[in-house]
């Protein structure tokens, strides 16, 4: 776990940019994939398991937009409890530590809360078409975003295109070359395989555009073919 | 000739080897009641899908207000009220929280309207009675003003008196007689008991293991 496993030690400064970076680790990139697909699973079967959607169809309402409304709030929530995340780190390391907020922290927060959105949106394709239960959709997120941690650690061994194309390393490596780049994490403590395999923030950027736009369209699709 | 609001040509559709519905040919007349009369399993309820729209039919078409519904959904859907099986609402909300929902993504223009459809069905307003609490006719009653929400010009009701009680019967046969007479509007009910569709349906159809039979004027 890339910017799990720091200890709490320095100035009251250093300690503040510590609980930041931690707030990144767990509470956005460890959680927030559990939180986006539990509240997509509610999203996505509520109508489903309450018999609305014929209410709808013939409001009507369609499928894709029925679908891509969905995603929106899933984006919106994603954002908000980055936010939130970010605004209680603040808090915290301004009570116990000192306020060392940098101008560039709420960007990497927000920049954070869309991709790991983004990269979540996979595994709702596989909810939408397996039409699983909520229990389903928590264990098949858990399981991804922990195996996308262990990557990191596993990284001498794995070719560095792996940390690329799993959305969740490829967003916490992104974030660790940022903060690297900032002075406010040591890169060269971190296994030069996968130094290397840090994205720019354009690569990145377009890789989740794409990984976003390809599962919305099979979600789309999916969600058409399962309510007819 | 009366005009024709609803009109069916040789509707059919299959499951796999299996006809559910077969080269079914309907006739609603405008300002009138249409009973759809059958078994359990017979094919009303198919029928009521594909004239929504939400069941593709095998073969056929069905012609709403004289257009093709597949090709015409956005046109035609806002003119229907419908209530198909079981009525689907949001169990966490209560049928007013529900029914301002569906106002809002109607576009129904009448601030009262939730308030007047919930007492044509005698529902309280403002109710803090979650829908997952209420009985199954006031689930029925609430799938039947939702029905009547936005002022529809045809209402297309499956079994509309499911689960009521024999006042609530009564009451919603009234009340139907009373949009079709008073308020010009065209039905289509279904029904299995024939004392419920005779007594109020001006047309009836009689469905028979997907087929229909010839009709009759009452």
């Amino acid at each position: 776990m890339l910017l799990l496993n720091r200890r709490a030690s320095g100035s009251p400064a250093q300690l503040y940019d510590e609980l930041y970076i931690n707030s990144i680790g767990t509470g956005i990139q460890f959680l927030l994939p559990i939180v986006i697909s539990i509240l997509a699973t509610i999203l996505f079967f509520t109508e489903r398991d309450n018999d609305t959607f014929k209410a709808l169809r013939t409001v009507p309402v369609t499928s894709r937009q029925l679908v891509l409304t969905k995603i929106t709030i899933l984006f919106l929530s994603s954002t908000l409890f980055a936010l939130v995340t970010h605004l209680l780190s603040m808090v915290l390391g301004s009570v116990f530590f000192s306020y060392n907020e940098s101008p560039e922290y709420i960007l990497i927060t927000l920049a954070n809360g869309i991709f790991i959105a983004c990269g979540t949106l996979p595994l709702i394709i596989l909810n939408v078409s397996f039409s699983r239960t909520y229990v389903f959709s928590i264990l098949i997120t858990v399981f991804y975003t922990v195996l996308s941690f262990f990557l990191v650690a596993l990284s001498p061994f794995l070719p560095k295109t792996v940390f690329r194309f799993v959305p969740i390393t490829s967003t916490t490596l992104w974030t660790a070359g940022v903060l690297g780049k900032m002075g406010k994490l040591n890169l060269e403590m971190y296994e030069a395989n996968l130094r290397s395999a840090i994205p720019s923030t354009l690569n990145i950027s377009i890789y989740m555009v794409v990984i976003g736009t390809v599962s919305i369209i099979i979600i789309v699709k999916l969600y058409e073919r399962w309510e007819s | 000739m009366d005009e024709l609001i609803i009109e069916t040509k040789g509707l059919t559709k299959k499951y796999g080897e299996q006809y559910a519905v077969k080269n079914v040919d309907i006739h609603v007349r405008k300002n009138t009641i249409y009973g759809l009369l059958g078994r359990n399993g017979a094919g009303k309820t198919t029928i009521m899908k594909m004239m929504l729209g939400i069941t593709k039919p095998t073969a056929g078409e069905v012609r709403i207000f004289g257009k093709d519904i597949r090709k015409n959904e956005k046109e035609i859907l806002p003119r229907i009220g419908n209530l198909i099986e079981n009525p689907g609402f949001y169990p966490n909300l209560t049928g007013t929280e529900n029914l301002k929902i569906f106002a809002e993504l109607r576009g129904v223009p009448q601030k009262d309207a939730v308030e007047k459809a919930l007492d044509l069905v005698s529902l309280p307003y403002k109710d803090k009675k979650l829908y997952v609490e209420y009985s199954l006719g006031m689930k029925q009653r609430l799938g039947i003003a939702l029905a009547i929400l936005h002022d529809p010009e045809l209402l297309i009701l499956d079994e509309p008196v499911n689960g009521l009680d024999p006042i609530g019967i009564a009451e919603m046969k009234k009340l139907l007689r009373q949009l079709c007479d008073k308020r010009g509007k065209t039905i289509v009910i279904s029904s299995h008991i024939l004392s419920e569709i005779q007594l109020i349906s001006d047309d009836i159809g009689i469905i028979d293991n997907g087929v229909l039979l010839p009709h009759c004027s009452c």
